[in-house]
C-alpha cells in the first residue's frame, strides 16, 4: 500500500525490448511536437519557411516589460484561482471527510458533478449571470434596489473567481482521496486529550495533509496557467493578459505572429516545467509523511462536529448551489430562449434550438459520433499504455523504467494549446497521412490525457499485492502473462473508473485539439467552439443547446464513475482496528 | 471557430452550360472550402450547388478570420497546398493575396461572371471574385437610450454621458475593425477620425470586446448602450428576434461596406472543382442562393432573392449614409502599421 514494496524481476528478455519500443513511440508523440514549439522559437522566419536560427525572438520578448508584467498576472491568476480551489477543495474534503455530516456519504460524490461542466460551458454560464447591468444576478439585484454592477465576470475578482471554480472538482478529487486514506487514531488522540474539534483540525489533520495540498495547489497552479478557455473568455475582454491569453492572441488574435507565440509557449512551458518539478518533489516528500501503514491503519471514524454538523451540511449545499446549480439554470434557460434578452426571460420559451442541434444540419450528430469513438479509444489506448508503464515503473526492475514514466508524465507540463500548436506541425511535416482524419484527435487527446492516465491507475497498482505476481513469476510466467492473469483482473475496478475519469475529459477536452480540426475530425467541443465563436444568433443558440447535451452526457459517465468507486470502495474497505 | 459539413451528390444529370470544366471538376470528385459563413448557411450554398453540379463532394469547415489565416499559412507552408477555396472578407482575403502582409496563398482566378458586378466592389488587385457584402454599422440599445437622446453626430457620441456605455472591438488586432478605422480615415479625413477617437477615449473610456460580433451582442443584452460598430448581418438576427437594438444615423458617416471573396488558394489539389465553385456562387443561381439566406446579402444587383444590400438596408438601416467600400489592399496589407496608431484606446 506505501508503495514501498519489495520489486518483482520479471523476465524482461522481450519486455526490455518493447520497452525500447515504447520509449520510442512516446518520445514521437510527445517530444516531437514540442521539439518543434521550441525550434521555432529559435527561427526567424515564420515556421517551415525560409530563415535562421536565431535568439532574436527571446530577445525581443524578454527586452518587453510587458512580457514581465504578463508573466507576474499569470502568477497572480494561476496562484490566487489555485490557492482559492484549495481552500474550498480541504474545506469540502473535510466536511464530507472526516466530520458527521448529514448524508456524508452521499454528499462525498456530488462535487464530483461540476466535472460535468467544462470549462467552456462554465465560463459561458459565468458570464451570463455576472456580466455587469446585463447579468442574471446583476438584474436581480437590481430589481432588489442594489447595483446592477455588483458582479462584473470581466474583471480581476471575477476572472480568478471563474478559473477557481473550474479547479475546484480537481482540487476535491485529489484532496479527498488523501483525506480518506488519512489515519483518524491522531485525531481521536487530540479529541481523547481534550482538544476541540477545530483545534485537532488545525493542529493535527491539516498539517498530516499538508504535502498532499501542497501537491494538489501545484497541479491546480499547472492546470490554470496551461488553460486558454478562461483566460480567452473571461481574461482577455476584462483586458487582463495571461501567458496563455497572449499565445492564443498571436495566433488568432489578427495577423498570426508564430514566432513570438512559440517563444511565449517555450517561457511558459519552463515556468510550468519548474511547477511540475516542485510537484513532483512535493510528491515524492508527501510519502515520508503517509500514515496508510496497513498496520493499525484507521480511517473508519469521523470528527464529530455537534450542531455544526449542520452549517458544514450548508456550506455543501451552497457549493453545489453555485457549482452545479447556477451555471445548470442558467445554460438550460439559454437553450430555450430564441436570443438571450435578460429583462425578457420567460415570455419565449421554445425548443426550435434543441430540434435545430439534433438535426442534421447542425453537424451535431457526425461530431457526437466523433466525440464518442475518439474519446473510447483515447481512453483505451491511455489506459494501455499507462498500464504498461506504471507496470514497468512500480514492479520491474527492468532500466529506463523511470524514463518511461518521466516521459508519460511530460505532457503534463505542456500547455494543451502548446501541444496542439506542435501536433499540428508534426503532423503537417510528418507524412504519416493523419492530418485531418479522426486518429490525428485520438494522439493528440491521448498524448494530452496520458499523464491523468498514469496518476489515476497508479493506486490501482499499488494495491495488488506482490505476492500474488511472485507467485505467477514463480510458476513461469512473463510480464504480459502475469499482467493478464493476474494484475487486470484484480484490478479492474480501479481501471475501469480510471478509464471513466479519462473518457470525461477525452469528450470535452478543446485545447489540445483546437488547432487540428477540419471537415472530417470535428469534434462535439470543437463544434461547440465554432458555435460560440461564430457569435451568429442561432449558432449561439445552439451552443447552449449544445451545452446541455454535454452536460448530461458527461453526468452520466460521472454518475457509473461514482457507482464503480462506490462498488470498490465496499470491496476495498480496510477493516477498522 | 469551425464547424464543418460534407455534402455529397452522386447523380449525373446536368444542365450545366461549362461542360468542360464540369467534367474536369468532375474527375477530381471533391472540393475543400474554408469559409466565414457557417457550416449551416453554407449548407444551402451546397445544395443549390449540388443541384446544378451532382458528384461533386463540397468539404466545408467554417473558420473565422482569426483562425482561418493561421491554417492556411501553416497549411501551405507545411505541405505547399491547404484548402481549394477560400472565403472571406475583402479584409483577410488581401492580406493573402500575392504581395499580401500574411502569405502569397491565393492563386489568381476572378469568375467571368465578376464583369456584371459593380466596379466597387471587385477586388482591385484581380485575384479574388466578390461573392456577398458586409455591412458595418453603429448600434444602440433603445430601451438604454431615450429617443431624445439618441446621438446624431459623431461628437455627441464621444460625450462623457455615455461613460462606461460604449463598447467597441478591438482596433488593435489588424483585422478588419482597425482597416475600419484606418479606411475611415481616408474617407473622413485623419484630423476628424483621430480627434474623435482621442475625444472618444477621455469622455467615455469605451470597454474593448475581442469580437464585433460580441460588441453586438453586448448592446442587444442590456450590458451596454452604444456599440461601434458590427455587422449588419450580425445584427439583424437579433433585431429579427425583438433584441431592443437599431443602427445610429451620423452626420456625414458613410456606410462602410466591404465585399466577402472567394479565391483559390495556392497548388489547390482540385483546381477545377474550386472554379466551378467560386463561377457558381458568382452566378446568377448562386448570387439568388446566397440572396436568400438569412441575412445575406449577393453583390450581383440583378438578381431577385430575399435579401439584397437594398433591403437589408432598408429593414434595418433606414438613413444608412454614403456607400463607401472598403479596404483598399494598401490599407490591409498595412493594418499591423495601422494597428499601433489606435493602442492608445486600450491603454
Amino acid at each position: 500500500m506505501t508503495g514501498t514494496a519489495k520489486r518483482s524481476v520479471l523476465p524482461v528478455g522481450a519486455s526490455s525490448l518493447a520497452l525500447v519500443a515504447g520509449v520510442a513511440v512516446l518520445a514521437v508523440f510527445i517530444l516531437y511536437p514540442i521539439f518543434f514549439t521550441v525550434s521555432s522559437s529559435f527561427w526567424s522566419g515564420e515556421p517551415g519557411l525560409a530563415g535562421h536560427y536565431t535568439l532574436g525572438n527571446y530577445a525581443a520578448l524578454l527586452g518587453d516589460e510587458q512580457t514581465y508584467f504578463t508573466v507576474l498576472d499569470t502568477f497572480v491568476q494561476a496562484g490566487s484561482s489555485a490557492a482559492i480551489a484549495i481552500g474550498l477543495g480541504t474545506v469540502l474534503s473535510i466536511i464530507t471527510v472526516r466530520t458527521d455530516t448529514p448524508f456524508r456519504r452521499a454528499l462525498f460524490y456530488l462535487p464530483y458533478f461540476p466535472l460535468a461542466f467544462p470549462v467552456l460551458i462554465a465560463n459561458q454560464a459565468w458570464i451570463y449571470l455576472f456580466e455587469e447591468r446585463a447579468g442574471l444576478l446583476n438584474i436581480l439585484l437590481g430589481d432588489l434596489g442594489f447595483s446592477t454592477s455588483t458582479f462584473s465576470i470581466y474583471s480581476w475578482p471575477g476572472f480568478i473567481f471563474a478559473s477557481a471554480m473550474a479547479l475546484t472538482p480537481i482540487s476535491y478529487l485529489t484532496i479527498s482521496a488523501a483525506m480518506r486514506n488519512m489515519d483518524s487514531s491522531l485525531e481521536e488522540a487530540s479529541r481523547a486529550s481534550g482538544s476541540g474539534v477545530l483545534n485537532t483540525l488545525r493542529r493535527v489533520s491539516i498539517p498530516l495533509m499538508a504535502p498532499s495540498i501542497f501537491s494538489a495547489f501545484l497541479l491546480c497552479f499547472t492546470l490554470s496557467a496551461g488553460s486558454f478557455e478562461t483566460p480567452t473568455m473571461i481574461g482577455l475582454p476584462a483586458g487582463i493578459n495571461v501567458m496563455m491569453s497572449t499565445v492564443y492572441d498571436n495566433v488568432y488574435g489578427g495577423t498570426p505572429n508564430y514566432a513570438t507565440a512559440s517563444t511565449e509557449s517555450v517561457l511558459l512551458l519552463a515556468i510550468v516545467m519548474v511547477v511540475v518539478y516542485l510537484y513532483n518533489r512535493s510528491l515524492r516528500g508527501s510519502r515520508r509523511f503517509e500514515v496508510v501503514t496497513g498496520k493499525g491503519y484507521s480511517s473508519g471514524r469521523v470528527l464529530s462536529v455537534g450542531r455544526w454538523r449542520y452549517l458544514a451540511f450548508a456550506i455543501i449545499a451552497a457549493y453545489l448551489v453555485l457549482a452545479v446549480g447556477l451555471p445548470l439554470f442558467t445554460v438550460t434557460l439559454l437553450s430555450l430562449e430564441p436570443i438571450w434578452l435578460p429583462n425578457d426571460l420567460f415570455g419565449r420559451l421554445t425548443t426550435k434550438n434543441f430540434q435545430f442541434l439534433l438535426s442534421n444540419s447542425s453537424g451535431a450528430y457526425p461530431a457526437l459520433t466523433n466525440s464518442l469513438l475518439a474519446s473510447v479509444v483515447s481512453a483505451s489506448v491511455i489506459l494501455g499504455v499507462a498500464l504498461v508503464i506504471v507496470f514497468a515503473a512500480r514492479r520491474t526492475n527492468i532500466r529506463g523504467r523511470g524514463l518511461l514514466e518521466g516521459l508519460g508524465m511530460f505532457p503534463i507540463s505542456v500547455p494543451a494549446l502548446v501541444l496542439s500548436f506542435g501536433l499540428l506541425w508534426a503532423f503537417l511535416t510528418i507524412p504519416t497521412g493523419l492530418y485531418g482524419t479522426l486518429g490525428v484527435m485520438v494522439i493528440a487527446l491521448s498524448v494530452s490525457l496520458l499523464p491523468q492516465g498514469i496518476r489515476s491507475i497508479s493506486g490501482g497498482v499499488v494495491q495488488v499485492q506482490m505476492e500474488l505476481q511472485e507467485a505467477a513469476r514463480a510458476s513461469g510466467a512473463n510480464m504480459a502473462t502475469t499482467i493478464r492473469r493476474i494484475f487486470l483482473p484484480l484490478a479492474r475496478p480501479s481501471l475501469v473508473g480510471a478509464w471513466l475519469y479519462v473518457f470525461i475529459g477525452s469528450f470535452n477536452a478543446l485545447g489540445a485539439v483546437l488547432f487540428l480540426q477540419s471537415a472530417n475530425n470535428q469534434l462535439f467541443s470543437t463544434l461547440l467552439w465554432s458555435f460560440y465563436t461564430s457569435g451568429q444568433l442561432l449558432s449561439t443558440q445552439a451552443f447552449a443547446a449544445g451545452c446541455v447535451l454535454l452536460f448530461l452526457i458527461l453526468l452520466c459517465a460521472i454518475t457509473v464513475m461514482v457507482v464503480i468507486q462506490r462498488r470498490l470502495e465496499r470491496i476495498q474497505r480496510p477493516t477498522p482496528t | 471557430m469551425s464547424s464543418s459539413s460534407t455534402t455529397s451528390s452522386t447523380s449525373t444529370t446536368s444542365t450545366n452550360p461549362d461542360a468542360a470544366l464540369y467534367q474536369a471538376a468532375l474527375a477530381e470528385a471533391s472540393v475543400v472550402v474554408y469559409g466565414a459563413p457557417t457550416a449551416v448557411q453554407f449548407q444551402n450554398i451546397t445544395a443549390a450547388f449540388n443541384a446544378e453540379y451532382p458528384g461533386i463532394n463540397v468539404q466545408y469547415t467554417s473558420l473565422q478570420p482569426p483562425a482561418a489565416v493561421p491554417q492556411v499559412e501553416s497549411e501551405e507552408s507545411a505541405q505547399g497546398h491547404s484548402a481549394d477555396v477560400l472565403l472571406q472578407a475583402a479584409t483577410t482575403m488581401y492580406t493573402l493575396e500575392p504581395a499580401g502582409s500574411v502569405c502569397s496563398c491565393v492563386s489568381p482566378y476572378v469568375s467571368p461572371y465578376a464583369s456584371g458586378f459593380p466596379k466597387a466592389v471587385l477586388d482591385p488587385l484581380n485575384q479574388s471574385t466578390p461573392i456577398i457584402e458586409l455591412a458595418f454599422g453603429w448600434a444602440f440599445n433603445t430601451n438604454m437610450i431615450s429617443a431624445a437622446n439618441v446621438p446624431t453626430t459623431m461628437g455627441q457620441v464621444a460625450n462623457s454621458q455615455f461613460k462606461g456605455e460604449v463598447v467597441m472591438n478591438d482596433p488593435t488586432t489588424g483585422t478588419a475593425f482597425t482597416q475600419y478605422w484606418a479606411s475611415l480615415e481616408g474617407v473622413l479625413g485623419n484630423s476628424t477620425v483621430t480627434t474623435f477617437l482621442q475625444d472618444l477615449k477621455t469622455a467615455t473610456d469605451p470597454v474593448i470586446v475581442p469580437t464585433t460580433t460580441s460588441c453586438m451582442n453586448d448592446v442587444a443584452t442590456g450590458a451596454y448602450a452604444i456599440c461601434l460598430g458590427g455587422y449588419m448581418q450580425d445584427a439583424a438576427p437579433d433585431i429579427q428576434q425583438g433584441a431592443p437594438m437599431k443602427f445610429l444615423n451620423i452626420t456625414g458617416l458613410p456606410l462602410m461596406l466591404t465585399p466577402s471573396n472567394a479565391a483559390m488558394l495556392k497548388n489547390a489539389q482540385h483546381p477545377n472543382a474550386a472554379k466551378l465553385l467560386i463561377d457558381f456562387m458568382a452566378s446568377p443561381t448562386g448570387q439568388t442562393a446566397w440572396g436568400n439566406i438569412n441575412v445575406r446579402t449577393p453583390v450581383s444587383q440583378t438578381v431577385t432573392a430575399k435579401w439584397s444590400l437594398a433591403s437589408e438596408i432598408a429593414t434595418f438601416y433606414p438613413g444608412a449614409g454614403t456607400q463607401i467600400y472598403f479596404p483598399t489592399p494598401t490599407v490591409a496589407t498595412s493594418a499591423s502599421a495601422w494597428a499601433a496608431t489606435f493602442a492608445f484606446l486600450k491603454s
